[in-house]
């Protein structure tokens, strides 16, 4: 049987965390000996989904944002939770540009790169429950 | 160490990141560009990347965002030192659309 491992955090959602979220996902991911790049990728994805959480879901409040990261045999599976304002329509915030904080110099691509740099993106939300963010990266280390 | 540095030489504005570019730092970033391209209206605003070990998207809204100030004042806008991560990103956006990517060539290694 695959051996897994488990981390959980949590933590208020000020912008000061991106930088502390998103290393310590990929110091616990870094036990799978991924590449640079690898480990890039996934503190890309990390960092997008946690500034949504800021950004979006605790929008006009404070909450807690909630991240674990999941690892069994090379396959990481991250989620990241908050208990904010929810997507209305999850299909039209997974589109290309779409933002709807235009007035903050948003790109809108955070959905994209998180799709982009992992392997699988799922994304459950309920209006003023909350999102769930869960991604899954396969780690190809060199070593094995 | 800072985390931008500005120079102007002969009405062109060379920016230097120094810091690693999500939602939080984006904001000082934006100000501090802001404020010295609209004090200095140079003719050229040049964005070096080559400082800069970590971007996510905030990174994509802070260049679009000077892009749209500079236009309005008359200034051409390109960027430069941008690691092959950040170039990853770039291309999941249209900036490259609006935006010349240079080589950098004043010797230094990227």
């Amino acid at each position: 049987m695959e051996e897994s491992n488990k981390t959980a955090i949590f933590f208020d959602s000020h912008s000061s965390n991106e930088a502390f979220a998103r290393t310590a996902v990929s110091a616990f991911v870094s036990q799978l000996d991924p590449t640079v790049e690898e480990l890039a990728d996934i503190k890309t994805a990390v960092s997008e989904a946690v500034t949504n959480c800021i950004v979006h879901a605790y929008r006009e409040s404070f909450g807690r944002i909630y991240i674990t990261v999941r690892i069994k045999g090379n396959e990481v599976k991250i989620t990241v939770k908050d208990k904010g304002i929810g997507i209305e329509n999850i299909e039209r915030a997974l589109e290309p540009e779409f933002t709807t904080g235009a007035d903050d110099e948003r790109s809108g691509i955070g959905f994209s790169v998180m799709a982009a740099f992992t392997d699988k993106l799922s994304v459950r939300s309920k209006p003023n429950k909350g999102t769930t963010v869960t991604m899954i990266k396969k780690i190809n280390a060199k070593s094995r | 160490m800072d985390s931008v540095n500005i120079f102007v030489k002969n009405r062109t504005m060379t920016v230097s990141i120094c810091v690693d570019i999500d939602h939080h730092s984006s904001d000082v970033l934006r100000k501090r560009i802001d404020d010295e391209l609209l004090a200095k209206n140079p003719k050229e605003l040049i964005i070096d990347f080559s400082g800069v070990s970590f971007m996510d998207s905030s990174g994509i809204g802070l260049i679009m965002g000077r892009y749209k100030l500079a236009k309005s004042i008359g200034t051409v806008i390109s960027i430069c030192g941008l690691n092959s991560r950040c170039k990853k990103l770039l291309k999941l956006s249209s900036v490259t659309k609006f935006i010349p990517i240079k080589e950098i060539d004043n010797g230094r290694k990227q």
